[in-house]
């Protein structure tokens, strides 16, 4: 596996160009410090992977997907401290690693990378939405074992979480299982539209036909969730708000 | 502001509370009555001047004031002139002209009965010249009683002199008399008897009137035993004070004393004394019953035919007619025919029987006057009701507008407070807004300050992370070693407001280098500073400066096409530190000039003039753009005050 890395710190393009030498099968195609040098590069030389730094020092690493005609490569992001840009991420159901790497998360992506299909340029779309500092988008991406659901908010009734696995049901009553915890989604999916009700429940407030008091909301399709003591105010404060 | 509408508020009460209290007050008679005619109505009242002697003159100006007086508006004035008309004539015995006055003024004071003088005045007047007049005795006996009445109510003994009420109580004892209301009668005579007791000698005719009303009265109420008591104490009273006026009277009461007692001698006697010139047709009749009941035929025969005579040439009235024939009947009986007894007899039936009728029809007209009269009252008492209702719901109503207008000022007052409150809460909220603005702020300039900036953290362990990759030990832990103390060094100064120059020098020497090694090397660097400062005791807030260093670094040197240099010159001066930060990179032009840059450049700004204004130095910070002198790169020139 062709790999590209683009980082601006120098360390770091040493300690990824060590991981991979490392990796059976995977190559260093080259090693990038901005923008312009990957985008110069990536123009010329076909690569299967790009390990790309979100922050660099001519732009980001989304300004660098934006600027090539194609993207025929799969993408691992790679960021120090941007709480933002991994909630983006992640949204568009895109893999990332964070620095300093650790070695079995970095062996783990790569390998992932090499056998999932390449990320569908509505991931990126979505994440690059999401990157916005005020995100005006209304999808997010999941991906159940190797298909890639790109959902729009209204599609989700609500979310269950289970065995650490986090089951969508949707309003067509179809029902996707993602292998994330419900916290990670608690936080990606905007408070506008959906509450985390109970440890392992999420709803989509649009959903709700009533709340009652003995705690459980009903969803218009008759569904009753449960919610948690420690939520009820909360609950009560949306909906009346709605 | 408050206070002085407050003021306002509580002067309105208070103004209000005012017109509350003197409002009722200015309803007296006095208030209502011209002022010339109130004085010389008072002075007649309380008898600075001699009425009976003045009355002519009194009369004749009291009728000259009266035409005055012709509004609606001194309806009041021209009762009180018709009231005092009334009395004098009644002082007077003019009795036809003291009731036509009494009538007049009376409607005015019965509507007004708070007046109690003058309605006093006018109920007297009318009851003693009705009664005088003997033409309505029920008509007379309800005005006098009246008078009595408010002769007898508390408070009466400061209105109205003695003598007023003793006549007006003794008047009503007579009245109820003539109408025969004999215990009511007892009852007003003892009144008036109680008042006068002690003025036998002052006020002689008053006692005299008074002790012969109330003999009258139990006489006729069949107390002859109490009548006696009376009798005797005015016989010592007359022999005493010589008071003769009465003396008639005196005898006449005698006369029926010993004639109910059955004395007849006595009465004879009495009767013989009396002096009869004023009613001979009674002399006659009443010595031919006394002779009759003593069996002296001829005495009796002579005042018979007296009395016949007098029946003959005079006009008598039917009752006194009717009471002849009855002691002519018994005289006939005992002394005269058969016939004459049966003619005396049928006489006096049928006499008595007009009487009776006449009394019966005379009776009718008195109660239906009386009733009228009671009627006339209930419908004033209905008006006046009516009046007091009106006026209730005027003052009601003012009583209405008052509270609105006081609703509305308290609303308005209430608004007002409210709006200024809301205007000092909101002002206080700016502060607390504005101060939790700075305290953010504040938090935010420490944490900028102080924080290490994650992504340097982060990128500094990678780059550690690397040295270890690439077996470069050494390296790495001298690398961590400088990290462990920049991160020291930050963690303790986020603590500290000042801190010394050296320690912040160090630190920056740390960070510079830390950051030369994440960029392998690609640029240069040099800190020149002033001799001596590792032992200077100059301290300065921190991490002033790192944030200038940082920017020259990432945005400055670092992707050079050419090498990289970084210049830090930090010259001690008077007061302040002056600090150059120059890098030979793109300028301020160039990129990654960002909203992190601007951000840091506000609080850098506001710490400094913080410190100027602490210290009293004057700070400064400035940006110059080589580049604009045909050099490289960006210069930051900081005058930084220290403690």
């Amino acid at each position: 596996m062709e790999i590209l890395i683009v980082d601006d710190n120098i360390a770091i393009q040493h300690t990824l160009t060590f991981l991979i030498s490392k990796l059976p099968g995977c190559t260093v195609a080259g090693r990038c410090g901005s923008i312009a040098e990957a985008s110069t590069f990536l123009g010329s030389t076909s690569v299967d992977l790009v390990l790309l730094d979100i922050e660099l020092q001519d732009g980001t690493g989304f300004e660098l997907l934006d600027a090539l005609p194609d993207i025929n490569f799969k993408v691992i992001f790679i960021t120090a401290f941007d709480q933002h840009a991994i909630k983006a991420i992640k949204t568009g159901a895109l893999d990332y690693l964070l620095k300093p790497v650790d070695e079995e998360e970095f062996r783990a992506a790569i390998t992932r990378a090499g056998r999932q299909a390449r990320q569908s340029a509505e991931q990126l779309s979505i994440a690059r939405e999401h990157m916005s500092p005020t995100p005006v988008s209304n999808r997010i991406v999941l991906r159940e074992y190797n298909v890639i659901r790109v959902l729009s908010y209204n599609d989700i009734l609500y979310c269950y979480s289970h065995n650490g696995y986090t089951n969508f049901f949707l309003t067509d009553n179809r029902k996707i299982t993602v292998s994330r915890s419900i916290k990670e989604y608690e936080q990606m999916l905007p408070p506008s539209v959906f509450i985390r009700v109970h440890q392992s429940y999420i709803i989509n407030i649009n959903y709700i036909d009533f709340y009652n008091r003995e705690g459980f909301i009903v969803l218009k399709n008759s569904l009753e969730v449960p919610v948690s003591v420690r939520k009820r105010e909360e609950v009560v404060k949306t909906i009346t708000n709605l | 502001m408050k206070a002085r509408i407050l003021i306002l508020v509580m002067a309105l009460l208070g103004l209000h509370a005012c017109k509350q209290t003197t409002a009722p007050k200015a309803a007296t008679l006095q208030a209502l009555v011209d002022k010339k005619v109130w004085l010389f109505c008072d002075s007649i009242e309380t008898e600075k001047i001699n009425v009976i002697q003045n009355a002519p003159m009194l009369l004749h100006r009291l009728h000259a004031l009266l035409p005055q007086f012709s509004l609606a508006k001194d309806s009041a004035t021209r009762a009180l002139i018709q009231c005092r008309l009334g009395d004098l004539y009644l002082s007077c015995r003019k009795k036809d002209s003291a009731l036509a006055y009494g009538e007049l003024a009376l409607p005015y004071f019965e509507m007004h009965p708070d007046f109690k003088k003058p309605l006093f005045y006018c109920y007297k007047v009318l009851g003693i010249t009705l009664a005088q007049l003997r033409d309505d005795i029920f008509r007379s006996n309800y005005y006098a009683t009246k008078a009595a009445a408010i002769c007898m109510a508390p408070g009466a003994d400061t209105l109205l002199p003695l003598q007023e009420r003793v006549q007006a109580i003794s008047a009503a004892a007579n009245t109820n008399t003539y109408c025969g209301y004999n215990g009511q009668s007892v009852k007003f005579a003892r009144t008036a008897m109680r008042l006068v007791e002690n003025h036998a000698g002052d006020l002689p005719s008053f006692y005299g009137r008074a002790i012969q009303a109330y003999i009258i009265a139990l006489l006729l109420d069949n107390k002859p035993d109490s009548a006696r008591t009376y009798l005797e104490r005015e016989e010592k009273w007359i022999a005493q004070s010589h008071y003769t006026l009465q003396l008639n009277e005196f005898y006449t009461n005698k006369t029926s004393y010993f004639y109910i007692v059955k004395q007849y001698d006595s009465a004879l006697l009495y009767a013989l004394k009396t002096d009869w010139t004023v009613d001979p047709f009674q002399e006659a009749y009443t010595k031919l019953e006394l002779y009759t009941l003593l069996k002296q035929p001829e005495a009796a025969r002579a005042n018979l035919d007296r009395a016949t005579q007098l029946i003959a040439g005079n006009d008598p009235p039917m009752d006194m007619l009717r009471d002849f024939y009855h002691h002519k009947t018994r005289y006939d009986i005992w002394y005269g025919t058969r016939q004459g007894a049966e003619n005396s007899f049928s006489m006096f039936d049928s006499l008595q029987m007009e009487v009776s009728n006449q009394e019966r029809s005379r009776m009718a007209a008195s109660l239906e006057s009386e009733y009228n009269l009671g009627e006339k009252q209930k419908a004033i008492d209905n008006l006046r009701q009516a009046d007091r209702q009106a006026k209730e719901e005027i003052r009601g109503k003012n009583l209405m507008l008052t509270i609105t207008i006081l609703g509305c000022l308290l609303c308005a007052f209430i608004i007002v407070a409210l709006l200024l409150f809301s205007r000092q809460a909101k002002l206080r909220n700016l502060a607390t807004l504005t101060r939790a603005d700075r305290d953010k702020l504040a938090l935010e300039q420490r944490l900028l300050r102080t924080q290490m900036e994650p992504h340097f953290i982060f990128n500094t362990m990678a780059a550690m992370q690397s040295l270890v990759y690439l077996n470069q030990n050494e390296k790495a832990i001298a690398y961590l070693n400088k990290f462990g103390r920049l991160l020291r060094g930050s963690i303790e100064h986020s603590r500290e407001d000042y801190v010394p120059v050296a320690e912040e020098i160090e630190m920056l020497e740390d960070y510079v280098s830390l950051q030369a090694i994440q960029s392998d090397n690609s640029f240069d660097y040099v800190i020149r500073t002033y001799e001596g400062f590792e032992e200077d005791d100059t301290r300065i807030p921190p991490m002033l400066l790192q944030p200038f260093v940082e920017n020259a670094i990432l945005h400055g040197v670092r992707n050079l096409p050419y090498r990289g240099h970084v210049e830090i010159i930090i010259a001690k001066q008077e007061g302040v530190l002056d600090c150059l930060i120059r890098d030979n990179g793109s300028g301020l032009k160039g990129p990654g000039t960002g909203t992190r840059k601007s951000l840091s450049i506000q609080i850098t700004r506001e710490r400094l003039s913080a410190l100027t204004r602490e210290t009293g130095y004057p700070a400064r910070l400035e940006l110059i753009d080589n580049t604009a002198t045909g050099l490289q790169g960006t210069t930051v020139h900081l005058v930084i005050p220290f403690i």
